[in-house]
């Protein structure tokens, strides 16, 4: 029972600030490409931290690449719901990848491993995407996202490698057949997959997201043609 | 010492980098309603009611329209720059048949002056724009970085769109008010000074759909990406000085503008013939021996003449090809 202010700042700290700054330390030593951070990515507790961490890194990059949500003029608080939504869909992502690759590692190169430090090293690997919002940036932010594309590929290699000694050759292999696998399942079933997640954006935002980057200059037209409908030049 | 240094410098870093994330959401909370309709009503509605009265009254019936668009030290549509205003007194002369339009604020999609509506940094421009001009070094650089990051927005695939649309509109309310008529009103040359060249590629395309006539760019020292406007807009003549740094280091900074990229539209463009960049003197970006310097002289001609001249060349060329059975501009 919490009968105090004091009390309460404690739980907060201990529930939150504490693995958040943990989570954030974490990912801040994988970026700097520390071996240690992998390793404990690797056991149970440091696994949580780096889930952890790939939520936040998912909520950036969601931030960063959140302007499908701008386009279809997603009101504010849905906008926030939307976010969240989209860092989970990165959260899981992340743990299938991981899932995928140790099955690779497993099945095509006869190396058993287990899957939590597998899914505790790709979660921590996510942590250049904590710079996903800064994609925003006008111009040069498509750049960086590749860039941050390479880091987390480079990272994952590095990870596999320090954190349970999966050779970096093997280890980008078997990421590369992770990612075969993942292709071949959304091919086969990701259809149905797919359309459950885009309901479900399309509820969370509040509407169907019909304005794309694809179709935008199209649809800008449009409206475009629209704007001198029974207009006249003043008398 | 070295402590506090340091923490400026890291703090000006912050600033800058914030800046830029933040850039974008002008245009993006512009278009997703999050700064609020009534923004758009603080001027005049296009739509019926009198003409503004102009300085000087433009032609009866214009040949063709030109809008101008302001380089980067632009606060406002209605305060020109003392340099800009004499180049447009002397275009005017220079192009009597034509209507010249310039009241349009281009770095912001709603067209709004820095110093009003919603603005968090509303209190800032305000300032600016008392000191505009005078003998201050810090409120130039933030307001050339705010108009800076505006240009790469609207450079930018994912937001230019939605920017040149903005812009289009903001023009195209502009043209109305001074007497063009939307369901024909001939052609219409956007006139893009430094960063001006930018927003001009970026809104052709909206205003071409919007009004079914001929939209051609014509820019000096124009800052330019490879936009889908380049290739998008009727003709782009870009004039450059030899020695302006900034035309040569937005030829460098972006990449479709590359000889390489051979399929990119600004090099499509180039190949078409639609583009033409023409080197116009030993001119630099700004200030002193800058294109609409008086002072400086070149082949016996003030700086701000010769890009009169060449400019006035160049939108003569436009309208004898976009407007050819109408008398001469």
């Amino acid at each position: 029972m919490i009968d105090s202010a004091a009390g309460w700042l404690l739980v907060l700290n201990r529930e939150l600030v504490a693995p958040l700054a943990g989570a954030l330390s974490l990912g801040l030593s994988a970026i700097a490409f520390d071996p240690a951070a992998f390793r404990a990515a690797a056991t149970p507790a440091g696994r949580d931290l780096a889930l952890l961490l790939a939520f936040l890194a998912g909520v950036s990059q969601a931030a960063g690449h959140g302007l499908v949500l701008f386009l279809n003029r997603v009101p504010l608080a849905r906008f926030a719901l939307s976010l969240v939504l989209m860092a989970s869909i990165y959260l899981a992502s992340a743990v299938v990848t991981a899932v995928t690759t140790t099955l690779a590692v497993d099945y095509a190169f006869r190396r058993e491993i287990a899957y939590g430090p597998v899914i505790g090293i790709i979660a921590l690997a996510q942590a250049p995407r904590l710079f996903g919002i800064l994609t925003l940036a006008p111009y040069f932010g498509e750049a960086l996202s590749r860039l941050l594309d390479v880091l987390v590929f480079g990272l994952i290699l590095f990870g596999l490698y320090h954190g349970i000694g999966i050779p970096v050759g093997i280890a980008a292999m078997a990421a590369l057949l992770g990612w075969a696998a993942i292709r071949l399942m959304s091919l086969l079933f990701g259809r149905p997959l797919g359309r459950a997640i885009e309901r479900l954006r399309h509820a969370v935002a509040g509407g169907s997201l019909t304005v794309t980057s694809q179709n935008l200059a199209e649809h800008l037209k449009g409206q475009a043609r629209k704007l001198t409908v029974g207009k006249r030049p003043r008398e | 010492m070295i402590g506090v240094l340091d923490h400026v410098v890291l703090l000006g870093v912050l600033i800058f980098v914030v800046s830029m994330i933040m850039a974008p959401f002008e245009t993006l909370g512009w278009w997703a309603g999050w700064l609020g309709p009534g923004e758009e009503t603080e001027r005049p509605p296009a739509a019926d009611g009198p003409v503004e009265p102009e300085r000087s009254a433009p032609p009866a019936v214009p040949r063709a329209h030109v809008v101008f668009l302001s380089g980067i030290g632009s606060i406002s549509g209605e305060e020109q720059i003392p340099s800009d205003e004499a180049f447009l007194a002397r275009l005017r002369a220079a192009l009597p048949r034509l209507a010249i339009v310039h009241d349009i604020f281009p770095y912001a999609p709603s067209g709004l002056p820095l110093f009003t509506g919603q603005r968090v940094f509303r209190w800032l421009w305000r300032t600016a724009r008392r000191w505009h001009g005078g003998q201050t070094y810090l409120l130039p650089p933030i307001l050339h970085m705010r108009n800076i990051f505006q240009v790469l927005v609207a450079a930018d695939n994912r937001y230019g769109p939605i920017y040149g649309y903005g812009l289009s509109r903001v023009i195209l309310d502009r043209l109305i008010a001074n007497g063009y008529a939307a369901d024909g009103g001939g052609p219409i040359i956007l006139l893009g000074s430094s960063g001006g060249g930018q927003i001009a590629v970026s809104a052709a395309p909206y205003l071409g759909a919007a009004t079914g006539a001929p939209v051609s760019v014509v820019a000096f020292g124009g800052v330019m990406a490879s936009d889908r406007g380049v290739t998008e807009t009727g003709r782009l003549i870009s004039l450059y000085g030899s020695r302006d740094f900034v035309y040569r280091l937005a030829r460098f900074a972006f990449p479709g503008r590359w000889p390489v990229f051979a399929s990119s539209h600004w090099n499509r463009a180039l190949r078409a013939q639609r583009l033409v960049e023409r080197e116009i003197g030993p001119l630099e970006h700004s200030g002193r021996g800058g294109y609409l310097d008086e002072r400086s002289r070149w082949d016996g001609v003030s700086h701000l003449d010769l890009t009169v001249r060449e400019v006035g060349a160049a939108i003569r060329s436009v309208v004898e090809e976009t407007a050819p059975d109408l008398q001469p501009a």
